[in-house]
């Protein structure tokens, strides 16, 4: 049977928690960045005429 | 090509049995390392199959199947191999079960979340296997070059070229021609990483379990690194580095298991575990010769791991609990297993005992140094450890982490490749499991040992993450700590952290979807082409168009010469059937047309490709062509003059 985590456990978990959220957040911001550029450069190629090309960032 | 499926599927029954066979005597007792030996194991005979097929001129489907039915025969035949295979039903009946009983155990999130990410996987990797040929640089230089020509020729050889890498250890190559040579196409050519994939996912579960973590969480760490972005690109992208990760992490899960359980029963067969750890050693030393920079890591892992849980002398124990099951088993089962190491010493020295015996340097083409001291030259580059080495690969990671310079593309130029996970929930996972949790923190020291040994060797360059792809496994086990401890009846976390998982998973696979650089174009274009019609040379995305504008003017029936440089694409010029028939064209240094003609002659072709060669031999080939000797009928592509 597991024990009840104490207060401390779920104030350690939190906080793992709380810095897997920011660095998802970073890691998002990061690369993301070039993920949306790709879809982006990709619906440009599909409809030349609706949407203008990308510069360099 | 009805021929060649029907081949294929007998010799892929002759390797399967074998494999069962040989998984019969080195099985364990935990259902996770014998998933893992079941499937190393079928990649270790194909491997080995194949290759003796090739060195003996056999690599045809015709062949390959008759000696196949030859082999499975006398199996069939003989009364105790037949009582060994008669368990493959049983054992199936219970693999079956257990299988239940694990998909039941997994939470109801769990299972819907495996059944998207299978169904999303097996559709992504057949579209990208099927619709493009290979693009990744170092296949079309120098891997699939070896495998184009063996499966053209028949057999395994060397053969003369510019790209002196086609020496290097060629296990790879030997297992991806197994996914050419009955269809004679490279249509499936991709399939190769296929099961090296799944052998490293496998390896990250039996590694969690071995430390003793559940199911579901065990689970998550394997589909968590399954999703890394640098081993999804890589396992289509037709390179050796998703094998040698594969075989790390399996050697690990062995060595983690030998270590940890506590089970001393006969069952557990500690003997078959050791062998199948040499085996994985040698395959990989016959793959890539990087292992031995990976092997102080595991080593350490071994000692540290060991140490703290039973003190000093528990690999003594296992060993010598090893002599024992060996000293206890029958003749037939000794002879079983001396064949294989035999095999394995086989596969994992072959190449460089070839090397050593032609060319007097096992590591042929490349050098090594050893403190200053030559011991083998080279022109092509030489291994050598350095403390430079180490701080410019330090220095390049540091450039590349996070992965913020580029879109994550195969060749992993100025990015880590680790992805959304590794970064996201891996990281704060990593620091915290080496402060928190010893028997993690044994691992991280050991997969940290085994990077800055690796560093020390590799030349620093935009390219060089390509060979640390099994460091993000790190990452998974981690967080497999975190999320075991993070999500005890705390249910608003576990939830939240299931909704990061998904999300990280999920943007790992949307990256990764067109390799980070193929346009829509390339994909309509490929599409546009009947299948067995998708040519290297028409994917218009590493490859120069200047290549399918030569197949286009050279008859299929004639040798096309080529001349590219030291690290040019040759591949392409095969054709997806490998119908072209090639030769090299050296240009002598300072030579005349009339040398090149002399060379063309030669080798019996009146076909000059000039398209990826030294600008210096371009501007030859040019001078040929306007002095008449030569006949430009393309774009880099000449004829004899017949003036």
């Amino acid at each position: 049977m597991n024990s009840a985590p104490t207060n401390w456990e779920k104030l350690e978990a939190l906080i793992l928690l709380g810095f897997s959220f920011i660095f998802t957040l970073w890691y998002t911001f990061l690369q993301g960045g070039h993920f949306v550029r790709l879809v982006y450069r990709q619906a440009q190629t599909l409809f030349p005429d609706i949407i203008p090309e990308l510069g360099e960032p | 090509m009805l021929f060649g499926i029907v081949s294929w599927i007998i010799a892929s029954l002759f390797v399967l049995t074998v494999s069962y066979l040989l998984h019969r005597q080195i099985r364990t007792n935990s259902y996770a390392l014998n998933a893992l030996s079941i499937t190393f194991l079928t990649i270790f005979v194909t491997t080995l199959f194949t290759l003796l097929m090739g060195l003996c001129g056999f690599l045809r489907p015709g062949f390959l199947a008759f000696v196949s039915l030859a082999c499975l025969l006398p199996i069939g035949m003989s009364p105790s191999l037949r009582k060994e295979l008669s368990g493959v039903l049983d054992d199936v009946r219970s693999a079956k079960a257990n299988f239940k009983n694990w998909w039941k155990g997994l939470p109801i999130w769990l299972r819907w979340f495996t059944a998207v990410a299978l169904t999303v996987s097996i559709i992504r990797f057949t579209f990208l296997i099927l619709v493009f040929p290979p693009f990744v640089w170092d296949s079309l230089t120098y891997h699939l070059t070896n495998v184009a020509h063996w499966t053209q020729q028949g057999r395994i050889e060397l053969f003369e070229t510019s790209m002196l890498r086609i020496y290097t250890p060629a296990n790879y190559e030997v297992l991806a021609t197994w996914f050419t040579v009955f269809l004679h196409n490279d249509v499936v050519i991709e399939a190769a990483g296929i099961p090296v994939y799944i052998l490293g996912v496998l390896a990250v579960y039996a590694t969690c379990r071995g430390l003793g973590y559940s199911t579901s969480s065990s689970w998550i760490g394997a589909l968590a690194y399954g999703s890394t972005p640098a081993l999804l690109l890589s396992t289509t992208g037709t390179k050796n580095d998703p094998h040698m990760a594969a075989y790390f992490l399996a050697a690990l899960a062995i060595i983690v298991d030998l270590y940890s359980r506590k089970d001393k029963s006969h069952d557990r067969n500690v003997l078959g575990q050791i062998i199948l750890l040499v085996l994985m050693i040698l395959l990989a030393a016959g793959t890539k010769a990087y292992i031995a920079h990976l092997l102080p890591g595991l080593i350490l892992i071994g000692l540290l791991g060991a140490w703290r849980l039973h003190g000093k002398g528990i690999w003594g124990r296992i060993l010598g609990q090893a002599i024992s099951q060996l000293q206890r088993s029958g003749s037939w089962k000794r002879f079983f297993l001396l064949v294989l190491i035999l095999t394995g010493l086989f596969v994992g020295s072959y190449w460089n005992i070839r090397h050593w015996i032609l060319t007097g340097n096992p590591f042929y083409p490349y050098g090594v140094t050893i403190e200053g001291a030559e011991i083998w030259g080279s022109d092509q580059g030489t291994a050598h450890l350095s403390t430079d080495r180490l701080l410019g690969n330090l220095k390049s990671l540091v450039y590349k982490f996070g992965d913020r310079r580029a879109p994550i593309m195969p060749d992993l130029p100025d990015t880590t490749g680790w992805g959304w996970f590794a970064y996201g929930l891996g990281l704060p996972a990593f620091l915290w499991a080496f402060l928190r949790k010893p028997k993690i923190r044994i691992l991280i020291l050991g997969f940290i040992a085994s990077l800055l040994v690796l560093f020390l060797s590799d030349r620093p360059s935009p390219w060089n993450m390509r060979y640390v792809i099994w460091f993000p496994a790190n990452f998974a086990l981690a967080f497999v700590a975190v999320f075991e401890f993070s999500t005890k009846r705390i249910a608003v976390i576990r939830r939240t952290f299931i909704g990061l998982i998904v999300f990280a998973m999920g943007m790992n696979i949307a990256i990764t979807i067109n390799y980070g650089r193929i346009p829509l174009g390339q994909f309509s274009r490929m599409l546009r082409l009947p299948t067995l019609e998708r040519d290297a040379a028409k994917l218009h995305i590493t490859v120069p168009k200047v290549y399918e504008g030569a197949l286009e003017v050279v008859p299929k029936s004639e040798v096309l010469g080529y001349n590219v440089h030291r690290n040019g694409f040759i591949y392409p010029l095969y054709r997806a059937d490998f119908s072209q028939k090639l030769t090299y064209v050296p240009f002598p240094d300072g030579g005349s047309c009339e040398d090149i003609l002399d060379e063309m002659r030669i080798r019996g072709t009146s076909w000059l490709f000039v398209g990826n060669a030294s600008e210096e031999d371009k501007t030859l080939a040019q001078q040929c062509a306007e002095v008449g000797v030569l006949n430009e009928v393309g774009e880099m592509i000449y004829e004899f003059s017949s003036d």
